[in-house]
């Protein structure tokens, strides 16, 4: 194992950790798309680069988008009549 | 000491001897020890001419199980839009979302800069990466997903009538369900030529050229079809829950 790999899994451990230590879920979504950003340099360093794009695009878009998104209409309510 | 506690202890307990036991017995780091990974990389050249092995295990070795993933987005997709649709009509007697979303001026003018600014980035190294899946890592799935982003970009940057501009709804179900369908049309097509689903019947060409590969780079368009209509559908049908009352235009 390298040392840049050792660094990039260390750090995804930090990361998650401090996924789950923020327990406020508005807040929550930030480490965790650092989290997905960690992961996928993880997985490019690993040699896995097909792995890393789609790590990045699920953890670090699609996911967070879809968190807040219902966070907001929990928040708010449901949207208006037309 | 809670009864929760002594149990989540004797959880935790439990679940580092398992792991220890199972990372004992794990081959060494960076040692792979199946067979199947030297074969595909001594045969691909040969067999497929192309230089991304993990293509042609996608979209050929493979293609069934790509075919059945293919449609776990597809339903999941279909689910989510009929959970909420089903919901907004109930709530809005309402089942198309409405025109206006949140007013734009929520926004700083940092983050409308650097949406805008991302998008044209995205779209051509998205799109690059999605149509050369047999020549460079990724392909039609993560070149796909990541366009999509594209449209989050406008939407955090814009706001929701520009959102709804450049992702019209209907153009998003059509694309998604030529994708789908057309895997499955290649397949019982490839079926009738050559009588096995799926089997590579186009000519290879040359290795490392754009059309190489034969139906690799084919069935990869279809499934990126698929994966960037999906998961914008996706993204338009959260979107339409976060709507709130749209402002009254001044006089």
């Amino acid at each position: 194992m390298s040392a840049l790999q050792a660094i990039a899994l260390i750090l995804a451990a930090v990361m998650a950790t401090l996924v789950v230590l923020v327990r406020e879920p508005k807040r929550q979504v930030f480490p965790y798309m650092l989290y997905g950003l960690v992961l996928s340099i993880a997985f490019a360093l690993l040699q896995a680069p097909d792995v890393a794009l789609s790590e990045m695009a699920v953890g670090s878009v699609a996911v967070p988008f879809a968190i807040l998104a219902t966070l907001v209409r929990i928040e708010h309510g449901p949207p208006p009549k037309q | 000491m809670t009864i929760r506690g002594i149990l989540a202890g004797a959880a935790c307990a439990l679940l580092f001897v398992v792991l220890a036991w199972g990372f004992h017995a794990m081959p060494a780091f960076g040692h792979y020890p199946g067979p199947y990974g030297a074969v595909i990389d001594s045969a691909v050249a040969q067999e497929r001419h192309l230089p991304n092995a993990i293509s042609a295990v996608n979209f050929d070795y493979r293609g069934v199980d790509t075919l059945g993933e293919e449609f776990i987005l597809f339903v999941a997709v279909a689910g989510i839009t009929m959970v909420l649709r089903f919901d907004r009509e109930r709530t809005t007697d309402d089942p198309l979302p409405a025109k206006h979303g949140r007013p734009p001026s929520m926004r700083s003018e940092a983050v409308k800069l650097f949406s805008i600014a991302g998008v044209g980035l995205t779209i051509a190294f998205c799109t690059y990466l999605g149509i050369h899946p047999h020549l460079t890592p990724g392909g039609g799935f993560q070149g796909a997903a990541m366009l999509a982003g594209f449209t989050a970009l406008v939407f955090v940057g814009l706001g929701f009538d520009a959102f709804r501009r450049i992702a019209p709804q209907s153009a998003n179900e059509t694309a998604e369900a030529i994708g789908a369908g057309a895997y499955v049309v290649i397949g019982l097509a490839t079926m009738a030529i050559a009588g096995t689903f799926l089997a590579n019947v186009l000519p290879l060409g040359g290795e490392g050229e754009f059309f190489s590969a034969g139906t690799i780079p084919l069935i990869n368009f279809f499934v990126g079809l698929e994966v960037v209509a999906g998961f914008v559908l996706m993204f338009l049908e959260f979107a339409n829950e976060t709507r709130i009352e749209a402002p009254e235009p001044k006089a």
